[in-house]
Order: C-alpha cells, then structure tokens, then sequence
C-alpha cells in the first residue's frame, strides 16, 4: 500500500510564552493585552514534513523538549499548526492519556462506554465488544466501582484495553506505556503487535529505543523542532545515541561536502561517512595511563567553548586526574584532523598517552609497517584485546581498508604527528564485548619527559583521510620501493632486521622464515638481528646504509650494501659499533632459503639437504668439514644459484644447515667463531663483522662455477 | 493497486471553516449525550435526596423571596385589575427560566477549562463541551417547570393554548444561552476575568430583568418620574426582559407574548448565537496551547 495515510507538509507549530504573574491571574489577563505586550514565541516544531504510509509503525524519538508531544498533538487533531497542513487519512485514537473522560465519581463500565465514544465508537458498537475490553484490562472485579477509587496502573489498564478494542485505522501512542507493570507492559506490546498485523497505523513517541528498534519500520528523530533523516531505524537511533549528554559537551560538525560528519560528545568522537556510522559505536578517545589505570576522555566534564560548522574546540576537565584536555577538531572534504592539548595542574607521573580509534569489524585489512596484513576474526572467546602487528617506534601511519567492495566503508588513512619522541601505532582487536579493531596512537612518556610537568603541552596531531584505492596503492609501492634494492632479476627487500629475495621473474620468495641476517651469541644467548630496532635505509652515492639499534646491549649494526645490478649481487659489509666494550661469544651471517633447494657446495664438499622428519626440532648441520673458507652454494631445481661469500679468508668457516622442521627452511651460514674458544673481546666503536655479499646466479646464463669476486 | 482518493478525516485546513459546525456537532451527537448523561448521572448518584434537589433548591429560593416581598415589603402584584396571579408563582416563574439561564452561561463559560484534559487529549469538535453545559440545565428546568405548573394550577390559575408559544420561545432562550456561552466560553481561555465579569453581569441581570417583579413596575416607575424616562428604554435592551415577560404572559396570563418583545429577542439570540458560533470556532483549534 503506498497511499499515504498521514501527510504533514511544512508544519511550524509556535507556542507563545507565558510568563510572569499572568501565572496566578490566569493566562492573558485583559491588562497585558491593553498594555499591548507581544507575546514571544516558543518555535516548538520547524517545518517538518513527512508522510506515514498505511500499515507502518512508526517511532518518533528525541531529547526532551525536541517537539515530539506536540506532533503528536496535531497529527491527533488537538492542536493546530501555526503554518503547514495535516491530512489523515483515516479514524485516529489517540492514547495520548489514558483515561482521558474518566469522571471519577461514575464505574468504571460507564468510563468504558465513555471513552470509547470518545474515541469514535457507538454506543451499539462498544456493547459488542464490552466483554473483552474488561477482560483485557484484568480489572473485571473492579469494574463497577467508581474509578476514583482505582489505582494509576488500573486507569492506564482501561484506557488501553478501550483504545485497543475501538478499531480506528492509526493509533498514536504518548509514552504512557511506561506506566504500568512488567505484565501490563508485555500485554501492550503483544497487543501492538497484533495491531500491526492486522495493518492498523502505529505512530509512537519513546524514550525505550530497544522497543523502537525492535516494532519500528521507520523512526523520525526530532532535534529542537526540526527532523532529521538518517536513513535506517538503527542509524537513527545510533546517531540520536551519540548525542546523549548535556548540550554544552556535544557538538556536530561536517566537511563543506557533508560527505564526511563528526559527533563530538563528552571526550568521544564518533565518525560518519555519508550518513554511515564508520567508527565503531565505542568511537574515538583519548586516554591516559597513569599507575596502570586507564583514564579515558570521556569520563570528565566537557565543554564546547568553539563551535563552527566544520570545526569545534571542546575542553574537559577527566574526573580523576588533575589534568585538562584542549581538542580542536577541524574537518576538510577529505580527512578530520584532531589536535589535541593537555594541561596538568598537578605534577603527577603518566606513563603513556594514547588515542584510540575503534573501527567496526568490516574493516579487516590494514597496513602497517610494510606489512599488509588481515585482521584476526573476533570470535566470542576473546576475553582480552589482541595486537596484530607489534608497534615499531617512529612508524606513524597506518592504512585500514575492508575486502568488501562497499563505498559505505571507505579505505582510511590514520596518522600521528608528535614532536615528542616515543610514538608508535598499535594495531589490533578488542575482546568479544567490544567487537571492534583498535588503532591506538601511542606515546609513551618516560620520567624525564616535559610533558609531565605542570602546565599545557601539546601532544599532537591525529589525521583520519579517506584515502583513494590508487593513493593506496602509490603510497604502498613507494614504502616498498624506499625498502627495495633492485637487481637485474633479482629484488632485495629489506624488511625488519632481515633481508628477503625475490625472484623477479616470477615473483616468488627465495628466502624463507628468517631470510637474510645476522646472529649473535651474547651471554650465553642468541639474538638475531630482527630484534633490534631498524632505521629507514638510506642511500649514499649507491651505497645504501642500514641501521638499527638493539634494544638489550649497547650495539649498534650498520648494513652497508653495495648493488652490482647486472650481476645480481649484493656487496655487505656489517658493522657492529659498540658504546661500552663488550665481549661477544660468536656470530654469524645466515641465510634462510626455501625448502626447495636441493644441494650445496663448499669449497670442500658438496652434499644434499636431505628430507627434514617432523621431530627435527634443531638446527642440524649437514657438512663435515669446518676449516675456515670463503663460500658456499645453495642450488636447487629451476632456481637461482645462491652463493654467500666473504672477502675475509679464514674468518668464516661455512656451513650448510637443516633447521628444525616448522621453519620449513634450509640455512647456508657463514660462522664467525673467536680463536681458541675464547671470546671476541670488543672495545667501544666499529667493528667490521663481515665484508663479503651474495650473489645470484641462474643456471641457464652461464656457467655453473663461475664466480665473480 | 488504484486507490480512489481516500476519505479524508481530519484536515488541518478545515478545522477554523465556520459552515463545517453543524456537521460536525451532528457527527459528534454521542459525544454530546455522554457528556450530558454523564453530569447528570454523577450530579446526584451519591446525594441521599437525589433528585429532589432539583425541586427543593427553586422552591427554597422562591419562598425566600415571597416571604420578602409579601410580608416585608408588603406588595402585591397588579398588573391589571382583572388578573390577580399569587406573588408566589409568579416569583417561581421567572426563577426557573433565569436559573436556567445563568446556570447555563456560567457554566458553559467555564466548560472548557473544567474539561481540559478532554480539550487537550483527544479530538472532537469542540462545540460540544459548552453545549453540554447548556443542555444539562434543562433537567432542572423542565422539573422545575413541572412544580410551576402543578403549583399554578394549584393557585386556581389557567393554562391556555397560548402556552404553545413556548415553543418558540424556550429556542430562543437557548439560542440566546448557547450564543453567549460560546463566546464567553472561548474568552475564558484567553482572558481570565472573563469568569469574574459573568459572575457580576449575572448578579446584575438578576436585578436587571424581570425575575422578581415584573416589567411593568419599571414602565410605571418611569411614567411617574421615579426614574428618567431614557431607562425604560435602556431597560428593555435585555433580552431577557423580553424573554421573562413573554414567558410569564403565556404560561401564567393564558395571552399571546407581545409580538415587540417577541421580535426582538428572536433577532437578538440568533445574532448573539452566530456570532458565538463565529468566534468560537475560529478560536477552537487552538484552545489547547493555551490552558
């Protein structure tokens, strides 16, 4: 049915104010209007127009005061716009109050008959249905007594078992379904439900969202007298959610293309894209830890003492803590940026700062420190939050996108931009309950650090862009490219602490599990070159330069590589600075390859890397002789040779190695091992560790035992 | 589907249109009859005399003012040296048809507001609620009209077939009632004073009209000088000087009402009951906002 059976059009409902002692003279003594007083205006609804079509229920929500009764009211017929036109279309009862005609001294059998002509029946009509409106009400011992005898509960009970039985076409009900019991409550709701299903019109106002949500096709929510369409019931209900507070903490803003929408309320910021909810509902918050507790924005007292279209300033004071947040939010076409302040006044210790944004589970993709990687599924066993990918100090930038080919869920660009040092990204999932993806824009606060001192410091700045497929994609390739040392067939990528190969041609791994590093063997314990902290490499002439720091000893590594591209080979020298002397027990160089290598060659043998049985859980080494020499091979079927190599004679003794069986790997290494069992004693500054390269050559160019040195 | 035009059943637009009231009022009878019934069922259901205080509280008044007039004042009422009626039923007559009137007036005045959450809840032409007020006191007018006759009757007085011309003349006094009770009505809302100014205009037209004496003594006392001769003109603008007088003549003195009276008052209810019904229905819709 598409005829609509209510049409408002362009109602502005306006109240005069009444005021002063007209209050105990009555309204509008004949003195004021001698006195030829205006009266003022109170704009109660603002130009609102919609239809409501047969046989829908439809909720009318909003804050208290936004004009909800007073539609009501005129679609009822009890009041009249002030401008605008309503038209219904069929026979209304309106259960705005229950027992609206009640006269207390009559029973209630006659209230009844009264009512119900009220609402349009005859009295012939009333008398074939008078049964089975006592019986609904559950008051039939009760009935023909006076009803100022009757409870509140037992009225409401009247008044809706008469509206329920008079058979109009639209019922409108007034939040009077609150007052009642449990029973009653589930009574009237199984009763709205049978009128919906024989198609009657249902209009309600309600401040219970779960029942809107629920009974509800469609919901208009009321804002100080103006509608607002959201789309969806439950759109409509998030948004009027995200606005749930004192109206001096919460503002909206909007990008100039009201593409993009922001609701700040009390220390959360929630997003929309398009009308669309794209954060997750717990939103995005600032947060402080302070003697491991966590102290999040939203629990404090908020302000917004700056409020435009498309930006807002919002200051809040956290219940807790003696410190005051400063936000400035501005929103452009394509990304909202968060500046944020704080303010301590009082010096206490707070060990880390973080912002947390919290997407919906759609998005499943991020991108993070070179890695593109895939979102754990949240499944209810989660009890506790989950990182994906650890954070790396200095990496700033994330990229968050959902495999869903939807425009709703646009790809997402999350930046952090601090002066102060010590901020990374982390990225992962909340527990069940939260069921959302975190990125936590972290800055960790030593005890040294100025922000810790009384007054306000600036923290930072947070940049949410929508970013375009292609932007992606360029950014991606560029983070590659600023990693990857391009040989002729061959691609280096320097990854953390590791280098992995890539056959151009085919674009398949060489390198496996640990690809491409150094060991040391320090107290006893080894520590691979993965677990220090590694700068962005760097070029110098042709010469790239790689740093990264340990985070245990007081060591340095610098990887300096030279490319021969049309050799496919790769000089390295590695250097060890040391800041305190140092005693190191052994090192080596070594290279994981894929398990489909077959064969190596030494100097001395050469040999087979035989089948890897399950149990395997040590590194095995498959050569027998360990003199010092200057190479080893890996060959394999249809693969590029791998020759590790050092300039260094007899300070290397290579081995070929088959590692435990999970690795799925093989390991040709070049060991570095101190004289007569002792130690490399290492005083403070360089070290040359090892000067030598690797090379890759394919079978079908030349010869197998050339060698370029 | 082709759907014709629906029935449209509430427009926003018609609600202030003067020519819908008498449909309206037709549509909304049952309304009309609940609220009367309703009165009249509560009035006395839990009174002991019940009813017969529609009786006792006329006839209390009556004796009240007979005992004034006759022994106090010791007058009698001539009105010409062939017809001698009793003070009393006289008295009685014009008691019950002004108790009437202003039970009806003040009541309708303040119908609105006695019944606010009906006016501001559910929907109904809003005509209804004085008009009941209006056609409540016809309970105690025709019981007491029913003592007036037995009484007179009893006096050894006549009934003529001139008492037909009630007929014509209870419409009026309805008329005139409704018409005022509309307006006055519909000010309350707005002005307050409203209720205060019919409390005294009905203290006054108690004295004003022709309730206790008749209009003849006023024409007397203007011929004689007692008073200036302007008054009895201004005097005769009551329309219930007219009303009472024509009342009496055809219930008590068996004759026709004068047809001067008769005129005018017929002009003067239907104009106050238009201009009732005008005012009122413009200012309906919005009754609401305001109390």
């Amino acid at each position: 049915m598409n005829e609509p059976i209510i049409e408002i059009k362009n109602v502005v409902k306006e109240y005069p104010i009444r005021r002063g002692f007209r209050d105990l003279r009555g309204q509008g003594g004949v003195l004021d209007w001698i006195r030829g007083k205006k009266s003022e205006h109170f704009r109660a609804l603002n130009n609102v127009s919609f239809d409501i079509y047969r046989g829908e229920t439809v909720g009318i929500i909003g804050k208290n005061g936004s004009g909800k009764s007073t539609l009501l009211k005129i679609i009822a017929g009890v009041t009249l716009p002030t401008e605008g036109r309503v038209i219904v279309y069929g026979r209304v009862a309106s259960l705005l109050e229950l027992g609206a005609g009640f006269h207390p001294l009559l029973t209630g059998r006659e209230n009844i008959y009264l009512n119900a002509g009220l609402l349009g029946m005859r009295r012939a009509q009333v008398n074939e249905v008078i049964e089975q409106i006592i019986d609904f009400s559950g008051i039939r011992e009760f009935i023909d007594q006076p009803v100022d005898t009757y409870s509140s509960g037992m009225y409401v009970r009247i008044g809706f078992a008469v509206a329920s039985f008079v058979n109009p076409d639209i019922f409108l009900v007034d939040e009077v379904l609150s007052v009642g019991d449990e029973e009653f409550q589930r009574k009237c709701r199984q009763r709205i439900g049978e009128l919906r299903e024989q198609g009657k019109t249902i209009v309600f106002v309600s401040h219970d969202l779960g029942t809107v949500n629920a009974l509800c096709n469609r919901v208009f929510l009321l804002d100080k007298g103006k509608l607002i369409d959201r789309g969806s019931v439950s759109a409509t209900i998030d948004y009027y959610l995200r606005q749930i507070g004192r109206a001096e903490g919460i503002h909206t803003i909007s990008s100039p293309n009201k593409n993009i929408e922001a609701i700040f309320s009390h220390g959360k910021l929630s997003l929309f894209h398009d009308k669309k909810e794209i954060t997750s509902p717990l939103g995005i918050e600032g947060v402080l830890v302070h003697l491991q507790q966590v102290h999040p924005s939203s629990m404090g007292d908020w302000l917004v003492t700056e409020r435009e279209d498309q930006s807002l300033i919002a200051q809040g004071t956290l219940y807790r803590l003696p410190v005051e947040w400063k936000w400035n939010v501005e929103i452009k076409n394509k990304h909202i940026e968060l500046n944020a302040r704080y303010k301590l006044n009082k010096e206490i210790p707070i060990q880390a700062l973080e912002f947390r944004i919290f997407l919906p589970e759609i998005y499943d993709h991020f991108f993070y420190n070179g890695n593109e990687n895939k979102f754990a599924p949240i499944v209810p066993g989660n009890l506790g939050w989950t990182t994906m990918v650890p954070p790396k100090i200095g990496e700033n930038s994330t990229f968050l996108l959902t495999s869903l080919n939807s425009d709703e869920y646009p790809l997402l660009k999350i930046e952090f931009e601090t002066s102060e040092p010590g901020s990374s990204l982390t990225i992962g999932n909340t527990d069940y309950i939260g069921r959302s993806r975190f990125i936590c824009c972290h800055l960790q606060i030593p005890e040294t650090s100025s922000l810790l001192q009384m007054g306000e410091h600036k923290i930072g700045n947070i940049r949410i862009s929508l970013a375009e497929k292609e932007e992606y994609e360029a950014w991606k390739t560029a983070w590659i490219q600023q990693r990857t040392i391009t040989l002729k067939d061959i691609e280096a990528r320097l990854g953390e602490g590791f280098i992995e190969f890539i056959s151009k041609k085919d674009k398949k791994l060489l390198t496996q599990a640990v690809h491409l590093h150094t060991q040391f063997r320090l107290q006893g314990m080894w520590f691979l070159s993965q677990t220090f902290l590694w700068n962005t490499p760097y070029k110098e002439n042709d010469t790239w330069i790689w740093e990264g720091e340990s985070q245990r000893f007081p060591i340095r590594l610098k990887w300096e590589l030279l490319p021969k591209t049309e050799e496919n080979l790769l000089y390295s020298k590695i250097w060890l600075i040391v800041k305190e002397p140092l005693s190191l027990e052994e090192y080596n160089i070594s290279v994981g390859l894929i398990y489909a290598y077959q064969h190596w060659k030494t100097s001395f043998e050469t040999g087979e890397f035989t089948e890897i049985p399950p149990e395997q859980t040590e590194y095995i080494h498959l050569n027998k002789n360990y003199n010092p020499s200057e190479y080893i091979y890996a060959i394999g079927n249809k693969l590029p040779n791998v020759f590790l190599f050092t300039h260094q004679k007899n300070s290397f003794r290579m081995s070929a190695i088959n590692p435990e069986y999970s690795l799925h790997a093989r390991i040709i290494q070049a060991i570095a091992t101190p004289e007569q069992k002792s130690v490399f004693n290492l005083q403070t500054g360089s070290h040359l560790l090892f000067d030598g390269g690797i090379q890759f050559s394919f079978p079908e160019d030349s010869n197998q035992d050339e060698i370029t040195i | 589907m082709n759907l014709a035009k629906n029935k449209i059943y509430y427009d926003s637009k018609d609600q202030k249109v003067v020519t819908r009231v008498l449909i309206d009022l037709i549509r909304a009878r049952e309304i009309l009859w609940g609220l009367v019934w309703r009165e009249i069922k509560a009035r006395y259901r839990y009174a002991i005399l019940g009813f017969l205080w529609a009786i006792i509280e006329p006839i209390t008044l009556m004796l009240l003012l007979l005992f004034i007039f006759s022994f106090v004042f010791k007058q009698r009422l001539t009105i010409s040296d062939t017809i001698e009626i009793p003070m009393a039923t006289q008295i009685l007559c014009g008691l019950i048809f002004w108790q009437y009137f202003s039970t009806s007036v003040s009541g309708a005045t303040l119908s609105l507001i006695h019944h606010q959450n009906l006016v501001k809840k559910v929907f109904f032409p809003r005509e209804v609620v004085p008009l009941s007020s209006i056609i409540y006191p016809m309970v105690n007018l025709s019981i007491g009209f029913i003592t007036l006759i037995i009484i007179h009757l009893f006096f050894k007085g006549t009934i003529t077939i001139n008492v037909l011309w009630l007929i014509i003349i209870l419409p009026i006094l309805f008329c005139l009632s409704a018409g005022l009770g509309l307006l006055l009505s519909a000010g309350y809302i707005h002005f307050r004073d409203i209720g205060n100014m019919v409390n005294v205009g009905l203290t006054f037209g108690f004295y004003a009209s022709p309730v206790f004496y008749p209009v003849e003594w006023v024409k007397r006392a203007c011929e004689n000088q007692t008073l200036p001769n302007w008054f009895y003109h201004l005097y005769i603008l009551n329309p219930m000087v007219g009303i009472l007088t024509n009342l009496r003549e055809c219930i008590l003195y068996g004759k026709a009402p004068q047809p001067s009276f008769l005129v005018y008052t017929i002009c003067v209810s239907i104009f106050s009951l238009l201009i009732g019904i005008y005012i009122f229905r413009k200012q309906s819709p919005t009754f609401s906002d305001y109390m």
